[in-house]
């Protein structure tokens, strides 16, 4: 039983690595931009309104819970530089790589195994396209553009919703808040930030791909595919974040 | 020429194709009969390659699927068209980006031609198959009917040689199945199209077919005309098309 587990899990992780090598080698030809359009938009517009809820609240509790401790050593003044800080090296990417996950590797991981489960993509390889230069390649491109342009977006509002807080409570002025941002936040910060969005859009899309890809059982299978995509993806996201924080800061 | 060459076929242990042999020849209708989860679209998918063969070959024109490298299978399968069950049609794209679909994609790579030529060419392949003024609704908005003829106009696109039908009436009103027959008819002698169809209407096949093959527990049991179909003593082919439900073939088998 634990043998049969095991090489289970083994098979799972061999088609795996496989499927992404053959996804990124799928890049070529490039695909046409009219056809990255509707990934671009999907990504990016239609995932803002979420991701400004998320953000905004992130920041208004973070402020919250941070005034409140803060007080107690009389630093509660240093409130924008660590939420700064926090957002940009962590919350802000790891946060809207998350709902992200549940919106976009469900999503994909739905449409491609629909595909699947109703021969489309048995209809992409009789005309030789190569289905993943058609559905994985132009998502992964997409991803890779917008997913971190999100990310400074969810900063920038995590960031605006803790001053909402902080300047209520503590009466800060907006330009004091700022330097006070600009003093503790480095732009490796911001750098690291985004280079993890871009890592964690990769694992977005090539896991919703993946479990649609190799959809079986009609409704049932795509509904199962739905749920693993997003489970596995939002595990490999947390994984991917404690390696790249170690290779940054450690 | 289709050459299917003592093919195996398993999944999960379970045989499915168990040494079949059976020569397509070029400008005929073939049919292949057979029951309700035999093996029939199997059979077909190893013919463009959509399925690996554990052992036996199918070679197109004398080439071998399964020595062939991507670019040689993307030559081979450019000869190809397949009319799917449900037609799988790509639900994103409107009617006439499904029709063009074969061209803009023509080889796997994408092409860029003028939308007013492609959308030409799109309405005058869809009045072929008696589906005038459709070409700007989604999949979702036909009938299963019209599905099957707007697939039936993205296979013949690109003027493919050999097309494949995997059960082209399946799920159609009779009146419906005489025209989707008709049109198989009309590709094959005017346009001299190789056509093999998988299906289980009899009527179809009496109507369609130059030969007709029948696939039982993985082997082709009969190959020949309709005529000598109906003279043939086989008993599994008689109960079959004899539609009785008493005989070799069991229920459930």
């Amino acid at each position: 039983m634990i043998k049969k587990s095991l090489l289970g899990a083994a098979e799972n992780v061999g088609r795996f690595s496989l499927f992404v090598d053959r996804s990124y080698r799928s890049f070529f030809p490039f695909p046409p931009f009219p056809h990255m359009f509707k990934d671009l938009y999907e990504i990016s517009v239609r995932s803002l309104p979420i991701i400004i809820l998320v953000s905004a609240f992130m920041g208004i509790i973070m402020s919250y819970q941070l005034i409140y401790e803060l007080r107690t050593f009389g630093a509660e003044m240093y409130v924008g530089g660590i939420v700064a800080v926090a957002v940009c090296r962590e919350l802000g990417p790891v946060f809207a790589a998350m709902i992200l996950a549940g919106r976009l590797s469900s999503g994909i991981a739905a449409e491609v195994g629909t595909m699947r489960i109703s021969e489309q993509i048995d209809a992409l390889e009789v005309m030789s396209v190569n289905p993943l230069n058609y559905l994985v390649a132009p998502r992964l491109l997409a991803a890779l553009v917008m997913i971190p342009m999100l990310t400074v977006f969810a900063d920038a509002i995590a960031i605006a919703g803790s001053y909402l807080v902080a300047g209520k409570i503590l009466h800060i002025h907006i330009l004091k808040y700022i330097d006070n941002i600009r003093f503790y936040l480095d732009s490796v910060d911001i750098l690291s930030g985004l280079i993890k969005s871009m890592a964690f859009s990769q694992i977005i899309v090539v896991v919703g791909s993946y479990f649609g890809y190799f959809t079986q059982g009609g409704a049932e299978g795509v509904g199962k595919a739905t749920t693993n995509a997003v489970v596995v993806a939002s595990i490999l996201i947390l994984v991917a974040d404690y390696f790249l924080t170690a290779l940054f800061f450690g | 020429m289709i050459e299917i060459r003592n093919l195996y076929k398993s999944f999960n242990g379970k045989a499915v194709l168990k040494g079949v042999s059976l020569t397509i020849e070029e400008g005929k209708v073939t049919t292949i009969i057979g029951q309700s989860g035999c093996g029939k679209s199997v059979l077909l998918k190893h013919v463009v390659g959509l399925h690996k063969p554990d052992e036996g070959e199918v070679s197109v024109d004398g080439e071998v699927l399964g020595d062939l490298d991507d670019e040689a299978m993307r030559l081979c399968r450019s000869k190809f068209s397949y009319l799917f069950q449900g037609g799988a049609l790509f639900d994103s794209l409107t009617v006439w980006e499904n029709v063009v679909f074969p061209l803009v994609w023509e080889g796997g790579r994408h092409h860029h031609y003028d939308k007013r030529i492609l959308q030409k060419k799109a309405a005058e392949t869809l009045e072929l198959v008696g589906m005038a003024h459709v070409e700007s609704l989604k999949p979702s908005e036909l009938s299963g009917g019209m599905k099957k003829r707007v697939a039936l106009a993205r296979a013949i696109v690109h003027n493919p040689r050999y097309i494949l039908y995997d059960e082209p009436t399946t799920g159609l009103d009779p009146v419906m199945s005489a025209v989707i027959d008709d049109l198989i008819l009309t590709l094959n002698r005017e346009l001299g199209l190789t056509s093999v169809v998988v299906t289980h209407d009899m009527q179809s096949v009496a109507h369609i077919s130059d030969e007709v093959c029948m696939l039982y527990d993985g082997k082709i049991i009969f190959n020949g005309s309709v005529a000598r179909m109906n003279q043939e003593k086989n008993p599994v082919l008689q109960q079959f098309i004899q539609r009785e439900n008493k005989g070799p073939i069991q229920f459930g088998q």
